[in-house]
């Protein structure tokens, strides 16, 4: 029987176009040179700049799709198939049913991660990569995620993104995405009536590289102490007394002494160093080796107002929070003022009497139970700090109140929920990995979660492309098995 | 960096002196420490794997320290005992490594010379900048000449600690303890401070009785202070001989002769040239084996977790496939194409111990898992292997294009390229699949386009399309050969590039620095020698 591809008509005419192998040879050039710029991409910025442009950019799914098609239609243009075509319909079948697989699991997988923290309430939430912004209605409370993710489409002022907000008239109106925001307090006069007595100290010493300044306000729980490093602290107080402070082995505590003078202790290892009165531009020693303190200003009415500041893109200023700067605009079209957001925080947003919390940062996801981290360790190679392994104790439970199921997780060996082989073979269970942790805190880890429902297509595909590859070749191989070679090898 | 520089500059002041003679008459056999076990690197090891490991950072090369002032090559263990028992004068000796050119021309330093002594270096303040430049920036990757800086300044570091005896970590916890061992002068045990006082006299003195005497006593109070922390003798000496034997340089030696003999043979294979190929090409291989055997055995995993380790795998399995597929087909051509490649690599990881470090070093932690190293790994260190061995027949096919002015030349060779294709094609796509299994377990996703990943993905789509491209008759037995040899930059990118030039993903275990230059070379030399080949090869105008 003649093969489809051979045959007349419309049919057959589509199939061998789109089943060539010239666009075969197209597809694959074309994704080989596009996942090329992506990991140099990914090289040059960074990772997701790679996802934006090509790995998660609609023109390469599409790609892949087409590539797909055209392995279908290559292996049905071969019909009826023959034994000669075994290794042929095996491959294009595997990897067509492995990109099924990939599919299935990006469609309809979940994927995230679980920051966990000995002795902390189970989570029953996991945070993906893609951030969003959030807000909350002022009517219900209710959270609402703006379906926006700004570090995928960047906002500029000349093409801000306008966001309807829910259960009110409003529009956020986000024009401008930072990586590297810093952010600092300041201390300002209070309005009248409004504030506390507020204080700007400095501290030096020549084994500083520049000096420590801290702005305090009397009876702010955030702002009346200053702790650096829990090595030394600087606590503004009512009044000062003879108890020795538990903040930091070195402390510095002040009091106002009236007629724009400030009475201090500084105390060391609970013990006091140096007490007396000093007012505002005048040094003096804390009794801490060569520690200088100076009263920069001091305000009988302030408050604490946060600064943010956008920080180029460069290595100094790695770690410090991105941010976008949004505003409200009203239905007449009268626009608040703008502020920025910054990553993992709410911010109150006003326009006119309106006013939004709006948040931004990563998209969470609910998981159908909880988890609790029951303990955490980290192996060292000996003699050395380096890991060896992450060791992790998990307890799964439906509900947090009962006591439910304890698994450990290593590396190369993860933890799964539901348990069970067949759940874990089809992908239908949640999987645990260690992904990261804190060298500084030991009780806190950082898991990838997975759940796959792609898995056994993936399994499934990546065996019949072996498989095929192996078959094609044996065939061929048998079919010329180096027919020429033997012939010269015989001859001396 | 200024932390560790600025009381190696003033222990400089301390240590100057007049250099001691290094002669192999001059001072006692080092031999009765050569197997005394130190804690370094996250691991217990043989004194000669120590000094070989630390000679290697300070002065690049292996087995033996080059003093650049008289130009004498001190076997690295003794250099590590002179080090250490009579550190006078070491800062005034031409031993500490600078190889950046760009470096040399900031530090002002003469380019032709490649060892500079400490004190030359830590007089120049350049470096010391340059160096905090490479250590400030917070995660950031520092430019080149920073880290070259920091590179020599560690080296210059290094050179004190070893004055110092700062790493020597002879003594065992007490009996009992675990963990950290400790110096000998740190251990708190007066007969092991006292020893190490013996040793130095003895040492200075040339009284080859006295130190074997003090030798003894180190060895035998060290194991009598924590039997339970002592690794097996058996293994210690194991390693020794390992370092002591070379069964890598062995193996390339039989390679090189190998190849000379296959190539003199002419055609045929029953002459006594060829079959003397055939048993130097095994002769290589068992070489390798011990030498893999001994290094499985001493980490107790698979032989394939660094650049080096899957470096010498790739000779190791080029040479078993041309073994392999010489004695099935009986065919000329895969040993005579395997041997040169084989000896040009196992040269390459003799020559650069800087760069392809054979140190024995723990793993990281997803590394440690003996099931994958052995199935993922070796079977994509194979892959390449495989088309690296295509690539060397590749070269074949188109250096008798080029003298025979066809390129229908070649014969057999061409079905010979083929076959190396297919093995390393099935490999490449098992290898490439196994790793997102792997990765499924330990990181927790089958494929996430980490840049290695993406780009043994890459290598198998190119080879696809070297493939498919002959179905369609775009390119035929020449062309075939052409694209082994395109075909083979997207393995060296995927294997060398990914972590030497891009330095980005989850790979970040296997990243290193240099040899950018010479990766251009070669591609620019293929790219040279496949247009010299075309053209000569061109059809004749009708």
């Amino acid at each position: 029987m003649t093969e489809l591809r051979h045959r007349e008509g419309f049919f057959p005419q589509l199939v061998r176009s789109l089943g060539s192998i010239e666009l075969a040879m197209l597809l694959l050039g074309v994704l080989a040179v596009g996942c090329a710029i992506a990991t140099f991409a990914e090289s040059r910025f960074d990772a997701r700049a790679a996802q934006i442009w090509i790995y998660d950019a609609p023109w390469f799914h599409a790609w892949l799709l087409l590539l797909c098609l055209n392995l279908f239609f290559a292996t049905v243009s071969r019909w009826p198939w023959q034994k000669r075509h075994a290794g042929f319909v095996i491959t294009h079948a595997g990897i067509i049913t492995l990109l099924a697989g990939a599919w299935i699991g990006r469609a309809f997988g979940v994927e995230g991660f679980a920051e966990l923290r000995k002795g902390e309430m189970p989570i029953n939430r996991l945070v993906t990569g893609e951030m969003t912004v959030l807000a909350r209605s002022p009517k219900t409370g209710t959270v609402y995620s703006l379906e926006y993710d700004p570090t995928a489409k960047k906002p500029t002022e000349r093409r801000p993104r306008k966001l309807a907000l829910p259960e009110t008239d409003l529009r956020l109106v986000v024009d401008r995405y930072a990586e590297h925001l810093d952010l600092s307090v300041e201390l300002v006069p209070a309005p009248a009536g409004q504030g506390a007595p507020g204080l700007v100290v400095r501290l030096k010493s020549g084994m500083l590289p520049q000096p420590i300044e801290a702005s305090l306000l009397l009876g702010d729980p955030e702002h009346a102490v200053f702790n650096f490093f829990g090595m030394g602290a600087i606590l503004w107080v009512e009044k000062l007394v003879k108890t020795p402070p538990t903040e930091a082995p070195l402390t510095l505590r002040l009091a106002s002494a009236g007629g724009g003078k400030i009475a201090w202790q500084s105390w060391r290892s609970g013990k006091l160093a140096n007490q007396g009165v000093a007012s505002e531009g005048k040094s003096f020693a804390t009794g801490w080796a060569d520690w200088q303190a100076e009263i920069l200003r001091l305000l009988p009415s302030a408050q604490i107002e946060e600064r943010v500041r956008e920080m180029p893109s460069d290595a100094a200023h790695a770690g410090t929070p991105a941010g976008l700067r949004a505003r409200l605009v009203e239905p007449s079209g009268k626009s608040g003022a703008p502020a920025w957001v910054l990553d993992g925080r709410w911010r109150d947003l006003e326009a006119g009497t309106n006013v939004i919390t709006v948040g931004f940062g990563g998209r969470t996801r609910g998981l159908p139970f909880w988890v609790g981290l029951e303990s955490f360790s980290v192996p060292r190679a000996e003699g050395t700090d380096r890991p060896e392994n992450f060791i992790s104790t998990l307890r799964f439970m439906d509900d947090p109140h009962q006591p439910g199921y304890s698994a450990r997780i290593e590396m190369n060996h993860p933890a799964e929920y539901p348990a069970g082989w067949w759940r874990s073979a089809l992908g239908l269970n949640y999987k645990f990995s260690q992904s990261s942790w804190d060298p500084d805190d030991l009780d806190r880890t950082t898991l990838q979660v997975l759940r796959d429902p792609g898995w056994p297509l993936k399994w499934i595909g990546s065996i019949l492309v072996v498989a095929g590859i192996f078959i094609v070749f044996a065939v061929r191989g048998q079919r010329a098995d180096l027919a020429t070679a033997q012939t010269q090898i015989s001859k001396p | 960096m200024k932390r560790l520089l600025l009381p190696a500059l003033a222990f400089l002041t301390g240590m100057a002196g007049f250099p001691p003679n290094l002669s192999a008459a001059a001072r006692p056999d080092p031999a009765a420490l050569r197997d005394l076990p130190v804690q370094d690197g996250g691991r217990r090891k043989p004194l000669l794997a120590f000094a070989q490991e630390q000679m290697r950072a300070l002065n690049g090369r292996l087995g033996a320290l080059k003093d650049g002032t008289d130009g004498a090559r001190i076997p690295a263990l003794t250099a590590l005992l002179s080090l250490w028992l009579e550190p006078e004068g070491w800062n005034e000796r031409r031993v500490v490594l600078v190889d950046d050119v760009p470096l040399k021309k900031a530090l002002g330093l003469p380019e032709t010379e490649r060892l500079f002594s400490a004190k030359d270096l830590i007089g120049r303040p350049a470096l010391m900048t340059l160096a905090r430049e490479a250590s400030s920036g917070a995660g950031a990757k520092p430019p080149p000449l920073a880290r070259a800086a920091q590179t020599v300044a560690e080296r210059v570091i290094l050179l004190q600690t070893l004055m110092i005896g700062k790493t020597l970590a002879l003594a065992p916890p007490a009996a009992g303890g675990e963990g950290k061992w400790t110096t000998l002068e740190a251990s708190g045990d007066a007969v092991l401070v006292e020893t190490r006082q013996r040793l130095a006299e003895a040492w200075r003195a040339n009284d080859a009785a006295a130190f074997a005497a003090a030798a003894a006593t180190l060895k035998e109070r060290t194991r009598a202070r924590n039997p339970a922390a002592m690794p097996e003798a058996w293994r210690l000496r194991l390693e020794s001989l390992y370092l002591k034997g070379h069964p890598f340089r062995a193996a390339w030696i039989c390679c090189v002769l190998a190849a000379f003999l296959l190539a003199m043979s002419h055609r045929g294979t029953r002459g006594l040239g060829y079959r003397a190929g055939w048993a130097l090409s095994v002769a290589a291989l068992l070489f390798q084996a011990v030498g893999f055997t001994i290094r499985s055995i001493v980490t107790g995993r698979a032989p394939v977790t660094n650049m080096y380790e899957t470096v010498v795998w790739l000779a190791f399995a080029a040479l078993a496939i041309a073994v392999f597929l010489e004695a099935r087909h009986r065919a000329r051509g895969f040993l005579l194409a395997s041997t040169p490649l084989a000896a040009a690599v196992l040269l390459l990881a003799d020559l650069l111990p800087t760069a392809l470090d054979s140190s024995l070093h723990p793993l990281v932690p997803v590394l440690r898992s003996n099931f994958w190293l052995a199935t993922h790994v070796i079977t994509i260190t194979t892959s390449y292997a495989s088309l690296a061995l295509a690539l060397a027949l590749a070269h074949g096919v188109l250096w008798k294009a080029l003298r025979e002015r066809s390129r229908t030349a070649g014969g057999s060779l061409h079905g010979y390229v083929d076959r190396a294709l297919q093995i390393g094609v099935l490999l490449l796509a098992a290898g490439t699949i196994l790793g997102g299994v792997w990765a499924n377990y330990s990181w927790g996703r089958f494929w996430g386009w980490d840049p290695k990943e993406t780009w043994a993905l890459i290598a198998l789509l190119t080879y696809l399309f070297l493939l498919h491209g002959r179905l369609v008759r775009w390119w035929a037995g020449f062309g075939v050969a052409v694209g082994a040899i395109l075909g083979f930059q997207s393995v060296i990118m995927a294997w060398y590039g990914v972590n030497f030039v891009l330095g980005v993903g989850l790979h970040s275990y296997g990243f290193g620095s240099g040899g950018i230059r010479w990766a251009l070379l070669f591609l620019a030399a293929e790219c040279a020698f496949i247009a010299w080949a075309s053209w000569r090869s061109r059809p004749a105008r009708t």
